[in-house]
């Protein structure tokens, strides 16, 4: 990379950490540290809300998603301005009205401590790994694209984020996600206003091309459980998924908690509701513009350095055969593209259909060499996460470069950060001052939060570290999350209902998991959006039930 | 001056009831305002990206 796009991102770096030790000066008392005293403003917390959701891992993977798969992806976000309408009058003032630190803390006001600290637990096991993944994901590609070790990479990320997170505490992490989601939404329409200006044809005909390849099809309207994503999993299960997410996710509650009033947190949860859809629409349409511009431009046969190294090393002579047909097919699809995008009314559709034939040969080869990954790594190949780096580095000018680089570290640490400040917020409140020491002052268990965070910093960069070699270890960390998310939200819908009792939230949990696993098992095609659905619906049911026939045994007894 | 919470005994047998409705009268026809309003937002998103599918659809 040129040494001008190093400058943007150590200046980004410098930045970041030199204002969070400036934010830390202000943090003396457990309440500060975790809530800011509950004190900021809407729009901080709605970007701050905004900037935890969109990690890296968007960044990389979903824009490449948009150049593979196209918009179709963003059907998952239907639910969630619902889902934020539904939070705005249900839990937030309730949250609010507890006076608690952590959505669990509620919990053990309705229905005691078993349920906080189970609930709690499931939190830091699955979050505590999750954060690891989200180290995890861009630091394999900087590993990958820049040649350097794993684990610089995973300190890059990692050492900063901490280091403002530990000493800053929720004022460090919120204000820091407000600039690192300028910086993000910033460099995401650099990169838009880049491609088109450098395209060479209209961005009419470029929607045309994309269109005609399917990378503009948004909706799926087919009501199919087993297809992941579509108009019904999306609005449904999606909104159940976002209900979850923003609702009983310390990382994200505790957004919200700190916003100077229940209207500020309402109005800050209604930020997203307005401006995530056409923000992710937008991250997906970085990566349509990347194919449009591969249409015109030399791709790479394989985008993963790494995986190309191996294949070269292994099976040479084959790739090499790969390598030669694909740049014939290449030259074939842009000649096709170019008469496309020029063909008159009459002659467009066959033109269309030369440019689809064309565009299919490519694909295949690119399937062939994919294959080839499978066969030399013995993992299917993760092509899609590199798409756009090697875009951004081989073909943005410089300087843009450097600033999508320090996007995704920005992506990565207001994540991350939010994260780490959950993290040590629920290890205190809920299990420290909940179980071990009960009463004592201010400056000890500020003390304690900061250790906890470098505690859970420390972990996250370890786990980072090794899941990158594990390879479908993060599949099963996203799988193993995936059971617990719906069930958490119906111990709170739960919560909701006067008649329920703490025994019948235990075992509607319980249940809720026991479905979310045998549904998993049994039928694997059952879209993962729709598992938030049957979690919470099996938790709810259980748990009523078992309140019913507890009150009635009591009254028996009686 | 530093202060601690005061500490909660615990009580698995202790079923609270919910807080009393959170939202006050005047509240609800404001949410209703809001859904209204979200949900407008939404479905004109929806419609421009029904429109770019629609105008380009292979």
């Amino acid at each position: 990379m040129h040494p001008l796009n190093w400058i943007v991102v150590a200046g980004y770096l410098a930045y970041v950490v030199v204002d969070g030790v400036r934010r830390a000066k202000g943090t003396r008392e457990i309440e500060g540290y975790f809530l800011a005293n509950r004190t900021l403003p809407w729009w901080a917390v709605g970007l701050s809300v905004m900037a935890t959701q969109l990690s890296a891992v968007t960044m990389i993977g979903t824009t490449g998603q948009g150049a593979t798969d196209g918009l179709r992806f963003v059907q998952i976000y239907f639910g969630l301005p619902l889902a934020m309408v539904i939070l705005g009058v249900t839990l937030v003032p309730l949250l609010r009205g507890a006076g608690v630190y952590t959505a669990y803390e509620y919990l053990e006001q309705r229905f005691g401590p078993a349920t906080r600290s189970f609930t709690a637990f499931l939190f830091l096991l699955s979050r505590g790994a999750a954060c690891g993944t989200i180290i995890a994901a861009p630091g394999v590609v900087f590993s990958a694209v820049f040649g350097w070790p794993l684990e610089w990479c995973v300190a890059l990320i990692g050492v900063p984020t901490v280091a403002y997170t530990m000493l800053g505490g929720i004022q460090a992490v919120t204000w820091a996600d407000v600039k690192q989601m300028i910086l993000i939404v910033a460099s995401l329409t650099a990169v838009v206003v880049v491609l088109i200006a450098k395209m060479p044809v209209s961005p009419d005909d470029a929607l045309r091309l994309a269109g005609a390849a399917g990378r503009l099809e948004v909706f799926d309207l087919s009501f199919t459980v087993t297809e992941r994503y579509t108009l019904w999993s999306g609005l449904i299960g999606g909104t159940f998924l976002m209900l979850s997410y923003f609702g009983t996710d310390q990382s994200q509650v505790q957004r919200y908690l700190a916003a100077k009033s229940v209207g500020a947190a309402r109005n800050s949860l209604l930020m997203s509701a307005y401006w995530k859809i056409p923000l992710q629409a937008l991250v997906l349409l970085v990566g349509v513009l990347v194919f449009v511009h591969y249409q015109f431009q030399p791709q790479p046969l394989l985008y993963n350095p790494d995986d190309e190294a191996a294949v070269v090393e292994e099976r040479g002579a084959e790739y090499e055969a790969l390598r030669h047909r694909f740049a014939g097919a290449l030259a074939e699809r842009e000649a096709a593209a170019r008469m496309a995008a020029g063909a008159d009314e009459g002659s467009a559709p066959g033109a269309m259909d030369e440019f689809l034939s064309r565009e299919a040969a490519v694909q295949d080869i690119r399937r062939d060499a994919l294959g080839l990954v499978e066969e030399v790594t013995g993992e299917p190949s993760n092509d899609v996460n590199y798409v756009i780096p090697r875009f951004v580095l081989s073909e943005l000018p410089v300087g843009l470069s450097g600033l999508f680089v320090a996007a995704v570290i920005a992506a990565a640490m207001s994540s991350i950060s939010s994260e780490l400040n959950s993290l040590s917020t629920t290890t205190v409140v809920d299990f420290y001052r909940r179980w071990f020491r009960r009463r004592a002052g201010d400056a000890h268990y500020l003390a304690v939060s900061r250790w906890t965070t470098l505690f859970w910093g420390a972990f996250a960069c370890v786990v980072a570290t090794f899941i990158a070699d594990l390879g479908s270890l993060i599949e099963v960390v996203n799988r193993v999350g995936s059971l617990f998310y719906g069930s958490i939200l119906g111990v709170f819908l739960l919560a909701m209902i006067p008649r329920a009792r703490g025994t019948g939230a235990l075992a509607g949990l319980a249940a809720g998991m026991g479905a979310v696993a045998a549904t998993a098992y049994w039928a694997p095609d059952v879209a993962y959006l729709w598992h938030n659905v049957i979690g919470a619906a099996a938790v709810v049911g259980v748990g009523l039930a078992v309140g019913v026939v507890g009150t009635s045994l009591g009254r028996g007894r009686g | 001056m530093t202060q601690t919470r005061p500490a909660r005994e615990p009580n698995p047998d202790r079923t609270p009831e919910p807080p009393a409705k959170p939202t006050p009268g005047d509240a609800a026809p404001s949410a209703r305002r809001t859904l209204v309003r979200v949900l407008l937002v939404q479905a004109a998103t929806m419609a421009l990206l029904w429109l770019l599918q629609s105008r380009y659809h292979g």
